[in-house]
Formats: C-alpha cells, structure tokens, sequence
C-alpha cells in the first residue's frame, strides 16, 4: 500500500515536470544530433569565434571580460583581448542598435543567455549556425529559421572543401559549448556543490529513517486500522 | 536556566505551549505518511519567505532595472544563484507540497465535520497562494513574466460596466509596466506574511479539532499518541525525502520549470507564440479556455479554485470517514484527480480543435463532480445501508444525528 | 495518552542507550546541515564580485600639475591624490604635525612628491576642501596640513591612509599596496 502511494506520487511529479517545457517540443524542429564537448579547449575556441565574428553585431552584456577567468584564460590573455575596454566592462559589439537596424532591419539580441532562451538550448545554437544552404534559385536561406536576418556567417553554405567544413562544424559546436557557458557560468560550481548536499542529505535521511523506525518499534503493533 | 524559564512562564504561558502543542500534543497513531504534507508546507513557506527576503536585497522592482537584476543575483552576488533557484523551484515545490495536501484531504474526507473551518482557511491560504506566486512570477520581467500578467489581469477587463478602468486601475498603467511590475513586488512581499497569519489560525483550528487520519472516525484516547517523539521523527524523515527532491531539481535541473521564453527581456510589442502559465496554474487555465465566452471562461476559472470551499456542504453523506469505506466517493475521487491531470496537460497544449474539445469534456468533468456530490453520496449512504454497514459505523451516525455532526460518544 | 510504551522489548537499557546514541548523532548531522546551509545566506550579504573587483582603481596621474590635488573614488569614498611642490614637502618634512595625533611626513608618502590620502575628515566623515596651507573642513572647521595631518580639533585623527603603489611614474593602482 506505502509503496503503490510511493509510486503514484513519483509518477505524479515526473507527469508534472514533464509538461512544463512540453510545448516548446511540440514544435518539430529537427536540431542536429551530435554531441557538443565542453572542454576547457572547446569553450576557449568557442570564445575565439563569438569574439572573432559574432561580437562585430552581438552584445554579450551580462559577460564582463574578467569573467573569462572562468573558461581558464590567463589575466594576460585577457588583457589581449579586452584592448582599451576595461576588465570590468560589459563584451559589447562595435554597433549600436541603429547601425543594425540599416544593416539588417532587425536589432541583434543579446547572446549571453541565448542558450537558455532558445527551446533546444545548444544544439538549437549549433543547427541554426550550421542552417543555412544554398536554394535552387542561388538564394541562402537558413532551414531552421527562414525569416532569420543574420546572414551566414560561417559561409558554411558556399563551403565545399570536406576538411574546412569539418573545421566549420567544430566551431560551431564550439560557440555552442561557449555560450552554453556565458548563459550559466555557475552550473560547475553548482553541480559540484549539489554532490556534497546530495550526499549530505541522503545520510542524514538514513539516519533520520533510523531514528523514526527506533521511535515508533517502542510502541506496540496493535495498529487501530 | 530555570529561573528564566520561571520568570519566562509567569509571563507567558510557554512551557505549557511547548508541553500541550509541541510535545504531548495528541496525534493518531495511524497517520500515514500522506499526513506528511501539511508539515513539508509549513516548511516550504518558510524557506520561501527567507530565500525572498534574501534575494529582495539584490532585485530591482523597476522595468528597466528588474531582468538585469535577476541576472545580476545570478552571476555576481555570493551564492546568489543557489538563493533565485532555491525560491523558484520553492514555488512549484510549495504547489506541489499543496496539492497533494489537498488530495489526502479529499480522499480521506478530512474537510468535514468538524473541521470545515480548517478547509475554508486553507481554501483562502490557497488563494493567497495562487497570488502570491503570480505575482512573483512577473518580477523577473521575462516574456513570459509580462505576457502572463498582461493576460492575467486583463481577464478583469470583463467585470461589468467598470472592465477598462478596473484593468487600467490594476496595472497603474495602460499596459503592464512599471507602475504594475513596483506594486506587484511590493504586494508580493506582503502576501506572505498574510499567509504566515492564515496558517497560524489553520494550526490553531487544527489543535482544537485535532487531526483527521485514515480511519476517518476519530479516535478514542488510547489510540492517540504524543506529536513528540513520534511524529517529530515521522515528519522530519518525510523533509528529509522532500529536501533529496527538493534538491535535485535546485542543483541538477534548476530550469526545469522556467520557460526558455522568460530568459528574454520582457517585451511589449512582441508576443510570444504561445503564453503557457507556470505548471501549477495550467488545469484551471485550461478551463478558462475551454469556455468560449471571455467572461463565462473567467467566471469557471474563478469558481474552479472556489468551488473547494463548497464541499463541506455538497458531501452530504453520514457514512463517516473518507474515501476508504465509500466506493462511489472513492471512484469519483480518482476520476477528479485524473481529470485534474487531463486538464493539466490540456492547458499545456496549442489550442487545436482536439485539445479544446478534450478540454471541455474535462472541465465539464470538474463541475460534474461537484455537481454530483450531494446525489451520489446520499445515493451511496442508501445502498451501504441496505446492504448492512458495521455496528459501530452505525452507532457512529446515530451518535452524530443526536449530537450533531462531530459529536463525541 | 501513549499508554503502551512499558514492557516492550525495543525499550530495554541497551536499546534505549543506542536510541539515544542515534538520535544525539542525527541531531549533530543536522546541526551541521543547519549551520552550512545559513552560510550561503550570510555571505550573499557580502560584496558581489562587481562590487569587489572595484576594490582596486587604476589612476592615472601624468595629468596632476604640481600643486594640484585630484578627487579621485575609491570603493565608493574620495580619495586626495596631491602632487606638492618642493616648498611643501620640505615645509612638511620639518614637522610632524600637531599633538594631537603626531606622525612623521615619511610614513605618510611613498613618493615625497604625491601625498595619497582618503579625503574624509577623521570627525564625522564630511571632505575638506583644500586651501593653501592644507585641508579645512566646512562641518566643524577642523584643520589638517599639507600631509594630511589634524593641526586643529574636532576631529582626532590625521587623514586616513589606504594602502596603494606606483604601476610606473604616472599611474597608480588604489587598493592594493
């Protein structure tokens, strides 16, 4: 009886978990499958990328240059990067929001949480960079995003060398693991810490299980149900 | 030590709240763990009222300030993401922990006589509730944050005569905005010690009626057994299973539940494709769509979380005890809980002419099953009867016709 | 109430010794548990990391002509960069200021020539203003020298000093020594 009671209540938050994103996947976006890596490598190549080519229209605002420290870079390196901004500054792009909208017709979002605000997180990232391809017609559309103004920037449409695509592709992935990092720098030292408490808590749930099972045997049995 | 505690008690009677409401307070041996809740939402608000209070030091009620606080909390300010996370999967915690508190009530029939007053407070700490966390849930200033509030306290717009001004009245503004995002924090502050003064009359209700428990008959003394050591340990075991969950979801899976939508800047002149509300408001946004008419929709979303207070009044049968010595009640109970999750997931889902026609058919489930109450649990008491209920059942009932509904042997 | 604790065999001396063992044993777990989980609290109170990492200011003083005196913010308080002339810092080399709070000009410098010193009067917290021979507060008329040091009451003490170093010939780091 405890342990059928157990088991609706688990089914029961699993159900519930399990619809609050439900809607979001429900819209049949076919993201690319491959797995993304989040070495310490990855992250500083990622990083070179975004600051290379994405950060000429995006703004990173919530990422101040100091905080590279936290994909392993040397305050030296990056003072090589940061330029004449200070440590403390926001990484912003060059243009401002009117430049965009001539350019494009659109403003550029914000890439420090894109990870978190797209549904598909850094695969989405990954596919709409790696979406675009040449039409019938010669026009380069994007397959995940039709209407998106950005324009390819990897020029991964036009590319035909099997190798420079590969290279493309990694990168891509790596812009993923980046701004997976960018939109939540604290999730090692969450996890990390979340195992301490995790391992805390079960201990002293054993112990607590002891204690109530030592507490209730000094009652005798004759139960009134 | 002592001559504080004389001088203490002479004063005020604390030894003796201690001794009668903490210690010795007389509980049913039989309480199963399903009596667990009430105690985990106890301590849920507190851990609600402290992360917020914490988290209040570093957030900006204010339009242009509030999306890049949060973001703020998050990477600069000490532990101040394990403090926003620990408040936001509270919530849903909170609603979970309640929910399920409110199912045992509901099976074990523990909202009648004599308990009626316990129900409706906690009928109205549910209200507050439900306010609170809406409140609340606009402060991050995400899409999802201004679009549910913009939706929200629009539904007002369809009060009779004074619709408009009510809305423009509520917000402070002509849309959701600053003015609304300030009073909303400030209102979201209040609330909960509005609901810390509710439970206090909840638990003074409780020690005087004492708790309900599986059998649905209330004990004899003997059966009775001090809340300390017996239940202390009981309920302190059950948060230790609450806090392995709790905690999974803070470290492991902290965005679980928010919606990728409300990591962007909130956003007046762009709607998000789909506005879904947060888990714990989808069954009663479900049936607002499921009516067609705006106002009759808002009307059976508001009666859907009133209604609750009706059943000391519908169950009107005088087989004591819950679901566990009534079949029809208990097969109503399940078909209810299914339907709530039906409508859960209904309100979850791109209004397509399937899911609001499912929709429907649950909502018109959700009124059924109150509307039947009173039919079918006198129709019940009649055919247990005639078949033959146990002795003491019946002297139970002939008790309660003479004394009234209650009433001791 | 619980009448049937008696006569039951879980409650025999030893048994009820472990009992009590286990229970004073889950109380001290989850007292630690308690203490550890308030700290994040504690220390959410403390600077955030943008606040800290303005701990330290990096000032550029190739711009200060002799005999000026630059305002500069220092976590959040004025800081007096002053580049005296060689008439002062002679003038106050010879002293060591008042009783009231006697110290000698070397241990106020690191380079005779700027005088850094948190520009706060040691009284009440208002900023002197500077005149020729030193610093005057406007609140309560107290005066300090050209070193910073207190030459009349109210206040008790010398300006304040903060701990800092010369990155090269005209730019200073604040905050750290």
């Amino acid at each position: 009886m405890k342990k059928k009671s157990l088991f609706c209540i688990i089914l029961l938050f699993v159900f519930y978990f399990s619809i609050g994103n439900s809607w979001g996947e429900s819209q049949e976006i076919s993201l690319r499958e491959d797995d993304i890596e989040h070495s310490q490598e990855n992250l500083q190549n990622g990083m070179q990328v975004v600051m290379n080519l994405c950060t000429l229209c995006h703004d990173l605002k919530y990422v101040r240059f100091r905080d590279l420290a936290g994909i392993g870079l040397s305050s030296e390196s990056i003072d090589k990067i940061r330029g004449e901004s200070d440590a403390n500054d926001s990484i912003l792009s060059k243009m401002n929001a009117e430049q965009m909208n001539a350019l494009f017709g659109a403003t550029t979002p914000d890439l420090s949480l894109m990870v978190k605000a797209r549904n598909g997180g850094a695969q989405y990232i990954y596919s709409l960079l790696l979406g675009y391809h040449e039409r019938g017609d010669g026009v380069i559309i994007n397959s995940l995003f039709p209407d998106i103004k950005m324009p390819d920037v990897f020029a991964y449409s036009i590319e035909k060398d099997e190798l420079d695509r590969l290279t493309l592709e990694q990168n891509a992935r790596d812009v993923a693991a980046f701004l997976v990092w960018t939109a939540d720098p604290k999730a090692d030292e969450r996890r990390t810490l979340g195992v301490y408490v995790m391992i805390y808590l079960f201990v002293l749930t054993f112990m607590l299980y002891l204690v109530k099972k030592k507490t209730w045997a000094r009652l005798n049995s004759n139960d009134v149900t | 030590m002592s001559k504080v505690k004389k001088w203490v008690d002479q004063r005020f009677p604390l030894s003796s709240f201690i001794k009668h409401d903490l210690v010795e307070y007389p509980t049913p041996r039989n309480l199963s763990y399903w009596w667990n809740f009430g105690f985990l939402a106890g301590f849920v608000l507190i851990l609600q009222l402290l992360t917020g209070i914490f988290l209040a030091m570093h957030y900006k009620p204010d339009a242009l300030l509030a999306f890049d606080s949060v973001d703020h909390i998050m990477r600069e300010v000490n532990y101040g993401w394990l403090i926003r996370y620990m408040h936001a999967v509270g919530a849903s915690a909170f609603f979970a922990v309640i929910y399920i508190h409110m199912a045992r009530t509901l099976y074990y029939g523990s909202y009648r006589a004599p308990r009626e007053l316990m129900w409706w407070s906690g009928q109205a700490l549910l209200l507050a509730l439900m306010a609170t966390a809406f409140m609340g849930y606009l402060l991050p200033w995400g899409q999802m944050s201004f679009w549910g509030a913009q939706v929200i306290t629009g539904l007002f717009g369809t009060a009779p005569f004074f619709g408009d001004e009510i809305v423009i009245w509520l917000r402070g503004d002509f849309a959701v905005g600053d003015a609304t995002l300030t009073r909303f924090f400030a209102l979201h502050y209040l609330l909960p010690f509005l609901i810390v003064s509710i439970v206090v009359i909840h638990l003074i209700a409780l020690h005087h009626v004492k708790s309900s428990n599986p059998s649905g008959i209330n004990l004899s003394a003997k059966n009775n057994i001090p809340f300390h050591p017996y239940f202390t340990a009981k309920d302190l075991f059950g948060l230790g299973i609450f806090l392995i969950i709790y905690s999974y979801f803070v470290f492991f899976n902290p965005e679980f539940l928010i919606l990728a939508e409300n990591n962007i800047p909130a956003n007046p002149l762009q709607t998000p494709s789909q506005i879904v509300p947060e888990w714990y408001f989808l069954p009663f946004y479900a049936i607002l769509r499921s009516v067609p008419d705006l106002l009759g929709g808002v009307l059976a979303m508001g009666l859907s979380v009133m209604i609750f207070a009706t059943l000391p009044f519908l169950d009107r049968s005088k087989i004591p005890g819950g679901a566990k010595y009534r079949p029809i009640y208990r097969v109503m109970f399940y078909i209810f809980v299914l339907d709530v999750i039906v409508l859960t997931y209904v309100g979850a889902q791109m209004p397509t002419e399937f899911w609001t026609l499912v929709g429907r058919i649950a909502t018109l489930i959700y009124f059924l099953t109150f509307a039947l109450l009173p039919f079918l649990s006198k129709y019940e008491e009649k055919k247990l009867r005639q078949k033959g209920l146990p002795e003491e059942i019946e002297e139970l009932i002939r008790c309660e016709e003479q004394y009234g509904r209650g009433g001791k042997k | 109430m619980s009448t049937s604790e008696s006569d039951n065999e879980a409650d025999l001396p030893e048994a009820k010794d472990r009992r009590h063992f286990l229970e004073k044993a889950t109380c001290a777990v989850a007292g630690v548990g308690i203490v550890a989980a308030a700290w994040p609290f504690v220390s959410s109170m403390n600077p955030a990391s943008n606040v800290l990492s303005k701990s330290t200011v990096e000032i550029d003083i190739g711009s200060i002509k002799t005999g000026e005196v630059k305002t500069v913010e220092w976590q959040s308080k004025p800081v007096f960069i002053f580049h005296r002339t060689p008439t002062q810092i002679s003038a106050m080399q010879d002293s060591t200021g008042s009783e009231i709070d006697p110290q000698a000009d070397d241990d106020r410098v690191l380079k005779p020539e700027w005088l850094v010193v948190i520009g706060l009067c040691t009284h009440l917290g208002c900023v002197p203003s500077k005149k020729q021979e030193g610093w005057f507060c406007p609140c309560h008329g107290s005066r300090y020298d050209n070193s910073g040091r207190i030459l009349r009451s109210p206040a008790p003490k010398n300006l304040h000093l903060l701990p800092y170093q010369f990155l090269s010939a005209d730019k200073l780091l604040l905050g750290k020594a």
